[in-house]
């Protein structure tokens, strides 16, 4: 089982896979897996989705999901999990260029901590 | 829009008939089998849906979604459906208060309105009945008619707990015409005898209408092993209509055990323009498109989704259904993926809802408007655990029970991983905390039984449908204390149920109104069961044979004797066996023995059967058409010399022939039976004599009767 809570700085619905489940702040339960985090509508947000590898997390050490507000320039922060290129990053360069700077840059000052464990989860999940 | 039509055989679809049934005739057994309806559009808002049973019925009224039961019956034959016949029934005596403004219980002991009005069962709570095989009877009968399953006079106990359902499986086969040419497919026929008999030719329309349990009928897909659900989420990846499928079908395809029934036959539509349904993965944020990513982060959610694509294959027009033990023995894997796992079918209609089918409690556990607050899950396993004596023996097991191994071992081992994941399940989804739903789940048992001798008797009973009545009544009972005396396997500290039902239902548990055998034991059952049923018997015969005219001779012999047992009623048989009669005669004015007359005879018949205890009953008729041959014996060909007659030829005409016959079996013991039978057979052939012969012919009144006894020895 792993763990997501998904961050915004207002309370709002939370849909993943296509449907809502769960609200933002909340601590979300997933299987392991890719999965796709949306905040629905109103669009007001940023990016539009973030499709990851959730694997490797805790209730304690969720995967935090984070969208800004699309007003904000604040780039998102994601812990613990891979990134899958999106279709919608992909349009802007420029954009695109900036966001993936600045979370790669959290991402490998954060996975430091949580490499070891997410490979230890990996290697034992059954097949 | 049932229909029984030839299957293809060989031949595509469109063959005229009368070519399918000479073809069906010729190769006697070419399957046949009831076409699955197409559905007509598909719509996760419409058919038999978790999401779609109606809320609005007293039923649902009385069944919260904040407490959260699921049952999972495994296989087992007649011993499955009794045990969780036993918990169902203990499940209606646990009685509590649910308090719906507070979504809790409540204790609640004043005679008043408010306190009856909050007053339910632990049963009506039950949400989804997840089942296999020998449970899957248990869980369709209470699904589909609820607390009339408890009716002791009611078609549940009169026509399958307490009825030998097998040796009419059998029976029926054998001695129903109808069934002759789909002998290849006996699914069917036990399809036809539990529609007739247990369902009432209910489809799963009728499941549409009524509210909770769900229920998820478990089979295995027989090309690619996955489980096969019988619920529409499933029928829609094959484009067929799940709600005009009788009821019973599906639980005969729970229930096709390899070896004793064939495969069940399950159309799909995919490649005949299909129902509109763009099918999963098609959609970027589909389930199905983001676990072909995870084969190497979660392999199970990967397999499943290459299992759903796979029934979307146009080249697999026709699924075939076996046993759903082969693929989840206990019926817990379903109950798993919706406890472990938001992948679903979903619907977004242009306005933003989204529709949803299937059933996911995780998405329970994460909804944050009505979260669900406890979720309990029974499991019923009613696997066996005989004694084998192989290793105090140099020689090992026989090859019939090496063969049983090879099925049973895996099973065995898989459900016992599945059971461990369940365990597992409430440390890694960390519930049982504060703000966390409850996670409860037992499992029932026989191993769980305090009595050594009682957990013996019961794990040894065999995996058939029909068992004695002591026996279903063990099995109720004990099933029922089961559950009284089961503690939580999903606890750190384990929480017995008794615990859980006072402190966390605020309720009561009562006893069942069930029989209660004092014991249960193997010496108890010795006394108590007596004979059991035979199905097949092979023994041998004395007969004695009396002419009934002076052209037959008397005559007595040794034969074998074969008996197939019979259903109640009428039946029809057909068959083929030789006739023959001495002929006596007096040639030159000494009487010798003239030849040996016999009458080759395909012949059929109708009887009537009465089983009463141990002892069966028959009288019918016999009417056949026999080739007749005639050879003159060694005596007459010298007394023919001695006339001066050499080299004379004789031969008899074909005739018809008629045969009344009574017979008696009776069951001395389980293992041998005897039989006593009388017949009489009319014929009237005519012997014709080669060039040479003082005569041209001689009419023959071949008719005699004949008095068999014998003893056989069950091999089924």
């Amino acid at each position: 089982m792993e763990f997501v809570t998904v961050m915004f700085p207002t309370s709002r619905g939370v849909n993943i896979d296509g449907a809502p489940r769960g609200r933002t702040g909340q601590l979300l339960r997933l299987q392991a897996g890719t999965h796709r985090f949306d905040l629905g509508v109103p669009a007001d947000y940023a990016p539009p989705n973030q499709t990851l590898a959730v694997v490797g997390t805790t209730a304690a050490a969720p995967l935090e999901v984070a969208f800004t507000s699309a007003l904000s320039a604040a780039p998102m922060a994601v812990v613990g999990a891979a990134r899958l290129p999106s279709k919608k990053r992909k349009t802007s360069k420029r954009k695109t260029t900036k966001r993936k700077t600045t979370s790669r840059k959290t991402a490998k000052r954060k996975t430091r901590t949580k490499k070891s464990r997410a490979k230890r989860s990996t290697r034992t999940k059954p097949r | 829009m049932r229909k029984d039509l030839p299957t293809p055989c060989g031949a595509g679809r469109g063959v005229p008939m009368k070519r399918l049934l000479i073809l069906a005739v010729l190769a006697s057994g070419c399957a046949t089998y009831t076409h699955t309806p197409r559905l007509a559009a598909y719509d996760l808002s419409k058919g038999y849906r978790f999401e779609q049973l109606p809320l609005s019925s007293p039923a649902a009224a009385r069944n919260s979604d904040e407490l959260f039961v699921v049952l999972a019956f495994s296989g087992g034959g007649t011993r499955a459906a009794s045990l969780s016949y036993g918990v169902l029934a203990q499940l209606k005596e646990v009685r509590f208060h649910w308090n719906p403004e507070t979504k809790q219980p409540e204790t609640c002991n004043e005679q008043s309105a408010r306190c009856a009005a909050m007053e339910r069962s632990l049963l009506d709570e039950v949400d989804v009945i997840s089942s296999v095989s020998g449970g899957s009877f248990t869980s369709a009968y209470y699904a589909l008619n609820g607390d009339q399953i408890f009716d002791t006079n009611g078609p549940f106990h009169k026509s399958f707990l307490y009825y030998p359902v097998q040796h009419d499986l059998l029976s029926h086969a054998v001695y129903y015409p109808q069934n002759w040419l789909r002998l290849r497919s006996r699914v069917e026929i036990a399809a036809n005898d539990y529609a007739r008999n247990i369902f009432g030719g209910q489809t799963f329309g009728a499941l549409q209408l009524r509210a909770r349990p769900y229920l998820i009928l478990n089979a295995t897909d027989a090309s690619t092993g996955a489980r096969f659900e019988f619920t529409q989420e499933q029928f829609d990846l094959l484009c067929a209509d799940l709600s005009q499928v009788p009821i019973a079908r599906g639980v005969a395809a729970s229930s096709a055990f390899p070896g004793l029934l064939n495969s069940m036959t399950i159309d799909s539509f995919n490649a005949d323009g299909g129902c509109g349904y763009a099918g999963p993965g098609t959609k970027s944020d589909d389930w199905v498109a983001m676990a072909m990513n995870d084969a190497f982060i979660n392999y199970r959610r990967y397999a499943a989704a290459r299992e759903t694509l796979a029934y979307r294959d146009e080249a697999r027009t026709h699924m075939h259904l076996l046993d759903g033990g082969l693929a989840d023995n206990i019926g817990l894997r379903s109950v798993l993926q919706s406890l472990t796992s938001t992948d679903r079918p979903l619907a977004t209609a242009a306005d933003g809802t989204v529709t949803r089918g299937g059933w996911s409690l995780l998405d329970k556990i994460n909804d944050p408007d009505h979260p669900v607050k406890s979720i309990v899950v029974i499991t019923v396993n009613a696997k066996t655990n005989r004694k084998k004596d192989w290793d105090t023996k140099q020689a090992g097991p026989g090859t019939f029970s090496v063969i049983n191994r090879t099925s049973g071992v895996p099973m065995g081992n898989f459900s016992t991983e599945t059971l461990e994941l369940l365990r597992e399940y409430g440390f890694d989804a960390d519930l049982n905390k504060p703000g966390a739903p409850r996670f409860y789940g037992v499992e029932v048992a026989f191993e769980n039984l305090a009595d050594p001798l009682e957990r013996e008797f019961l794990s040894g009973m065999g995996t058939n449908f029909e068992l004695a009545p002591f026996e279903v009544d063990c099995l109720i009972d004990r099933g029922a204390r089961l559950l009284r005396e089961s503690r939580s396997v999903t606890d750190t500290t384990p929480v017995t149920f008794d615990d859980f039902v006072r402190k966390e239902l605020k309720g009561t548990i009562g006893q069942p109104s069930t029989p209660h055998p004092m014991t249960c034991t193997d010496a108890a059952g010795r006394r108590e069961i007596g004979t059991r049923g035979h199905y097949i018997d092979l023994g041998i015969e004395y007969h004695v044979t009396r002419g009934a005219s002076d052209d037959v001779e008397d005559e007595q012999g040794v034969g074998v004797a074969v008996r197939i047992a019979k259903p109640n009623g009428f039946g029809a048989t057909i068959g083929f066996g030789t006739q023959a009669f001495d002929v006596p005669a007096s040639i030159g004015g000494t009487d010798v023995s003239f030849g040996a007359l016999r009458l080759r005879a395909l012949s059929g018949g109708l009887f009537y059967a009465r089983r009463a205890g141990r002892t069966e009953t028959s009288a019918g008729l016999s009417v056949g058409y026999g080739v007749g041959s005639f050879e003159l014996t060694r005596e007459a060909r010298e007394q023919y010399g001695r006339l001066g007659l050499f080299g004379l030829e004789a031969d008899a005409t074909n005739v018809w022939l008629a045969k009344p016959n009574v017979s008696v079996w009776q069951n001395l013991t389980s293992r041998i039976a005897a039989n006593v039978s009388a017949s009489y057979v009319m014929a009237r052939p005519t012997i014709r004599f080669g060039p040479g012969a003082p005569a041209q012919e001689r009419k023959i009144t071949a008719s005699a009767f004949q008095l068999s006894g014998g003893i056989g020895f069950k091999i089924f």
